[in-house]
């Protein structure tokens, strides 16, 4: 038990390390903590916006029936249910703006050298080639790398769940 | 040798374009001491960016017979009176900076120039007065492990006492083929510090002496550059003569 707790602590422990050192995918110096926290944020926000996938699924199914005479649901003969694509996309109408505001925080990382001191005259004398456009890009190619693993793992999903929840006689030829 | 040749240079904007270099012609040779003088506007800090590779112009800037990109920038150093460090890092942080995109950074200079200002070495760079914000920008270009150290009005801010200090370790330890390429106002000052003077005015070179040849003529610093320049001393009298219609002040 207590190595099991030790492991988790240890597993915990490097988590949080990482976390407090990931300025070193921004700029030197840059105050990177609220980006970073921002970042996480605007992601969180934009995979709980998905969320509503059951909702967009829900009417779709619900389209599928009638009610009888005898007030029973009843499967509507031949009907073909809603594409998987038309019912799921605007759930992930949030990934836009996330996109958006990743590219905006690269031009914030170039403009960060030009403010308070002109370290772009430092940046640009570097010998290696490329420091100045990585330290720009990095996070935000990062961040959009998770967004997209993570819009593309709650697709697969979703889309998992709407095949179960469509009757599969009414499942369209192409989902 | 740092040689520019036929340099010009243009900004353009909406209302068209300004010329602010006119075929600056140049030779630098290492070990070099050189004052660059010249009034606002005269094309110092463009002169000094062009060779850095900061902006496009017309010409040829050439170290050691090759143009200067990334296999030899690191032969150049820039201090410049806007601060090109980070702000929020510590002299340390600096350090290690240098250290990893710098192969000569040079380690015991930089220790016993931050002992010898004493200058905080935990502290964020923001933290830092004006003047030593300045030491510590002429620092870092000090020890980059540069051939050619450029300064533009590097010492804007600081006190006499500090500046005088800084000549004279200048002095003190720059090793033979490091050369020094410094903008400044300050021509009474540096006169005992530089070895050549180069004069630009409107975008050219008006004058290019050593300081032995100077001394030769019987001539100072500040008189030469007033004379380039054709500075008449006696006009603020006449202004002021004319403004209190010649009765006693």
């Amino acid at each position: 038990m207590g190595i099991l707790r030790d492991k988790r602590k240890n597993i915990y422990n490097k988590l949080l390390y990482r976390w407090k050192n990931l300025g070193k995918y921004f700029p030197p110096g840059y105050e990177f903590e609220k980006e970073r926290n921002s970042s996480v944020l605007v992601l969180a926000l934009a995979a709980g916006y998905s969320v509503r996938f059951f909702r967009c699924l829900k009417d779709a199914r619900a389209m599928l029936y009638y009610i009888d005479g005898n007030g029973e649901r009843v499967l509507r003969p031949g009907c073909l249910a809603e594409p998987f694509v038309q019912v799921a996309w605007s759930c992930f109408a949030m990934f836009l703006p996330l996109y958006l505001f990743l590219a905006v925080m690269m031009a914030e990382h170039y403009l960060y050298y030009r403010r308070e001191t002109k370290s772009i005259y430092l940046m640009r004398r570097l010998p290696k080639k490329g420091v100045l456009l990585k330290s720009c890009v990095q996070w935000p190619l990062l961040a959009m790398g998770i967004a997209a693993v993570a819009g593309i793992l709650l697709l697969l999903v979703y889309y998992g769940i709407y095949l179960l929840a469509m009757p599969g006689e009414c499942l369209p030829r192409f989902r | 040798m740092l040689e520019i040749r036929g340099l010009n240079k243009t900004y353009f904007d909406w209302r068209g374009g300004t010329q602010v270099l006119h075929d600056v012609n140049l030779e630098i040779g290492p070990g070099e001491i050189v004052g660059l003088f010249g009034e606002n506007g005269a094309g110092k800090t463009t002169l000094l960016k062009s060779i850095l590779g900061f902006l496009s112009f017309q010409g040829e800037i050439l170290l050691d017979g090759k143009p200067i990109d990334r296999s030899n920038i690191a032969r150049l150093s820039f201090a410049t009176c806007e601060h090109s460090f980070f702000p929020n890092l510590t002299p340390e942080a600096h350090g290690e900076f240098y250290r990893m995109h710098f192969g000569r950074f040079r380690e015991r200079r930089f220790a016993a120039l931050m002992d010898f200002f004493q200058l905080p070495e935990r502290t964020a760079i923001k933290h830092y007065s004006t003047g030593q914000k300045n030491q510590f920008e002429v620092i870092l270009a000090l020890c980059q492990g540069a051939e050619y150290i450029l300064m533009d009005e590097p010492f804007t801010g600081n006190d006499v006492f500090n500046r005088e200090d800084f000549y004279k370790v200048l002095l003190g330890i720059l090793e033979p083929e490091e050369t020094i390429l410094l903008s400044t106002h300050l021509i009474e000052e540096v006169e005992r510090f530089v070895g050549r003077a180069v004069l630009l005015k409107d975008g050219r070179v008006a004058g290019d002496m050593s300081v032995l040849e100077l001394e030769e003529r019987g001539s100072s610093l500040l008189e030469y550059v007033k004379e380039t320049y054709g500075y008449r001393s006696d006009r603020v009298n006449r202004a002021l003569g004319e403004l209190t219609g010649g009765r006693e002040i």
